[in-house]
């Protein structure tokens, strides 16, 4: 296996771990709601 | 052409960098570990010192605790302990009542080592939501469980709660498969997610996504220990800092200055209309929303309003007042629950408003609640007389 195949392979692996935790993220980040509620005493 | 070379171009180019099935494969290893890594992190308490909710890991700031997050805190408990969940409103989080004085850690105190209190109650929170399916899971895991509660006597119980901003905690337990049956709800869940069918799809669509992919779990879990990565205007000062961090706000305080007097009869002024007859039987039937092993073990808590503002009614506004009292514990009991009537004889300064309790409040209430949690302790078998 020559030095840039292993070099890609680990890059692209690399960037799609990191997609998929991204993904993940956004899944919880975009559920939030857009304008929390502010507690007021009344 | 040359757009379609272009394009062939650059394709080229990405395929020289990356290789597209070696990403596509990590990609979902990706998503897969950080739904595993929810998972596992949650699988215990993520809680450092945990004393109640407060505003910096709320929803106010956007910090939703999820409801494997709860059962984990619970979970931690020794099983020889009768956990005390307390839940409810503002008043039973302690509004007005700094760590140092807040009022479930004297009754703590006074419960003493067999039983462990733990405060769920919300600021913006109800006795429908939060504390009691946090109840309900413990309940269902074959646990000695008490709750305790406080509502408001113009209030009812909601199959989801009360406050829309806390539905999601219900979904979140029920996509977990932590709650009991209650028929009950069921029945009254239906017509609620008749009249709000968008805001069920999204909250059921992300419960059943987080019960899988544990997001929400994960990013909170991260949010309390390390970076919290939501920007907030309520944590700007350092928006990023971990919540464990942040000191709880709350402090001895006394908010009679902070409203006028007219503006604050004008509330009270809501407690005095008399409660109809279909409104007392609404509040009777919807106590069955609670499933029954939970009703079995509620002391749900009415609590009178300051006398600063009360005392100021004309007598019949204040008849009315005192007789809605009577009318929703009158009506709670018929449903089945055990009901404490917290506020009587108390003076203005056991209150830090005209709802919420001070320092000297609390030690009335938690000398009131511990008696009849020790008593339904005992009929529950919990513990030896």
């Amino acid at each position: 296996m020559s030095a840039g195949l292993i070099g890609r392979f680990i890059l692209s692996a690399a960037l799609g771990i990191g997609a998929g935790v991204v993904l993940h993220f956004m899944l919880y980040r975009f559920g939030l709601p857009a304008h929390p509620f502010i507690y007021q005493v009344f | 052409m040359a757009t379609g070379g272009r394009a062939a171009l650059e394709v080229k180019w990405l395929e020289r960098v990356i290789q597209p099935k070696v990403f596509l494969v990590f990609f979902f290893i990706g998503v897969a570990g950080a739904s595993c890594a929810g998972a596992l992190l949650t699988s215990g308490s993520m809680f450092e010192s945990f004393k109640r909710v407060n505003y910096y890991i709320g929803g106010e700031t956007l910090f939703n605790i999820t409801a494997r997050q709860l059962h984990g805190l619970l979970s931690e408990i020794p099983e020889d302990k009768v956990i005390v969940v307390v839940g409810g409103t503002s008043r039973f989080f302690g509004v007005g009542q700094s760590l140092d004085h807040l009022w479930s850690n004297k009754l703590q105190d006074l419960l003493g080592d067999d039983y462990k209190v733990v405060n769920l109650a919300l600021r913006s929170g109800r006795p429908d939501q939060f504390g009691n399916h946090a109840a309900e899971a413990m309940i269902a895991a074959g646990r000695k469980v008490i709750y305790v509660a406080d509502i408001h006597v113009t209030e009812r119980f909601q199959p989801a709660g009360t406050f829309p901003s806390y539905y999601y905690i219900f979904y979140d337990a029920a996509a977990r498969g932590l709650l009991l049956p209650s028929p009950g709800r069921d029945a009254a869940l239906s017509a609620f997610e008749a009249a709000n069918s968008e805001t069920v799809f999204d909250l059921k669509v992300r419960a059943l996504a987080n019960s899988f992919l544990n997001f929400d779990d994960l990013w909170t879990y991260v949010g309390y220990k390390y970076v919290f990565l939501a920007w907030s205007d309520l944590t700007k000062d350092d928006p990023f800092m971990a919540r464990k961090l942040w000191p709880d706000p709350e402090t001895d305080r006394s908010l009679y200055d902070f409203y006028s007097i007219a503006d604050m009869m004008k509330y009270v002024g809501t407690f005095t209309a008399p409660l109809s007859s279909p409104s007392i039987n609404a509040l009777e039937a919807s106590v069955s929303v609670l499933p029954e092993p939970l009703r079995r073990r509620t002391i749900m808590a009415t609590i009178k309003l300051s006398p600063y503002y009360t005392d100021r009614l004309p007598p019949d506004q204040h008849a009315s007042y005192e007789q809605n009292y009577v009318s929703a514990c009158a009506a709670m009991v018929r449903g089945g629950l055990q009901v404490a009537e917290l506020g009587d004889g108390w003076a203005k300064d056991d209150y830090a408003d005209s709802q919420h309790i001070s320092a000297s409040g609390g030690v009335k209430a938690a000398m009131k609640l511990a008696p009849l949690v020790e008593s339904l302790s005992h009929e529950l078998g919990y513990l030896r007389p």
